[in-house]
């Protein structure tokens, strides 16, 4: 649950070093992105797809 | 009174797993049974493996056609699992009291019967765009209405302070949110509509509004499209925000 447990972590301990930079790009999502986002959340989306998603995305604005 | 079983109602916060209370922890870990309705799967994950025993309420949510129908259901639910057991809790996105209608239908029954309510405050829609926006109701005071609420009755408005509108983007929607379809559909066009021609009774044209989602995840910004009244209709909603107008100045 590779994807799950960062997105865990990232949560849970927002402000560590790591994390932070992670909120410093906070503003990468843009609109649409976050509307594909909430479309997937809608309903009976496997929860690691669904936190690969979150992570991948993150990663690749970064 | 002996109240024998007691039914704790929680909110896990907008924000995943980082805006649960400590109580509502203490709950969630030490409930014979912990229900719940959130938003997203991750969520899911963490309460059910923070609990003993737990189930989503998702399937229940979603068989039904009318969200009505559907919080009838799950209270019937929650309501039988509470009198087999001592401690339950139902755990629901937000603040359990925060424009939830369950929670509402779970006291009146629980009064019904011989069941004691916990409830745990959580962090709200509210609470996020206050901060997320600076939005001082110290200065100008706070009109907040439900936004199908406020198109439907007259309430009377001050301009020179704060509006809020919750769940604007679900205006007018009475079924089961399952599809973009519903989402999307012809009674919530028009009621936007009314909305916006109510809103231009009041305000110019050129006056904003902004269109507001909170960050669901520690890593993901606020959403917050600021447009004017008059452009209320050319944009896409999303299904989670609040609309915030401020004063006229």
């Amino acid at each position: 649950m590779i994807s799950y447990d960062n997105l865990l972590n990232i949560a849970q301990n927002p402000f560590s070093k790591e994390n932070l930079k992670r909120l410093a790009c906070n503003h990468f999502y843009d609109g649409e992105v976050k509307r594909e986002l909430m479309a997937k959340m809608l309903r009976n989306e496997n929860v690691e797809k669904f936190c690969d998603e979150v992570m991948v995305i993150a990663n690749e604005k970064q | 009174m002996n109240k024998k079983s007691k039914l704790v109602l929680a909110g896990s916060g907008i924000k995943f797993a980082s805006q649960l209370t400590t109580e509502c922890i203490s709950a969630i870990k030490n409930s014979d049974m912990v229900f719940y309705l959130l938003n997203d799967p991750a969520s899911e994950k963490f309460i059910s493996d923070l609990s003993k025993n737990s189930r989503s309420l998702s399937d229940l949510y979603f068989s039904c056609e009318t969200r009505k129908d559907s919080y009838k259901a799950i209270v019937n639910q929650v309501i039988n699992d509470v009198n087999k057991s001592e401690l339950v809790t139902f755990i629901n996105y937000g603040h359990p009291l925060f424009l939830c209608d369950i929670t509402l239908d779970l006291i009146n029954r629980a009064e019904e019967q011989d069941i004691q309510i916990i409830k745990l405050p959580g962090i709200s829609s509210f609470d996020c765009i206050i901060s997320d926006l600076s939005i001082n109701i110290g200065r100008t005071g706070l009109q907040a209405y439900e936004a199908t609420d406020f198109i439907l009755n007259d309430y009377k408005i001050n301009t020179n302070s704060n509006l809020i509108l919750w769940q604007v983007g679900v205006t007018g929607i009475e079924q089961v949110i399952s599809s973009d379809s519903v989402l999307n559909s012809k009674i919530k066009k028009e009621m936007l509509h009314k909305l916006q021609l109510k809103l231009l009774d009041l305000y110019s044209s050129s006056h904003v509004i902004n269109l507001y989602t909170a960050s669901l995840y520690s890593h993901v910004s606020f959403e917050n499209e600021v447009i004017p009244i008059s452009d209320l209709l050319n944009v896409n909603i999303n299904r989670l925000a609040t609309a915030y107008i401020p004063p006229v100045l």
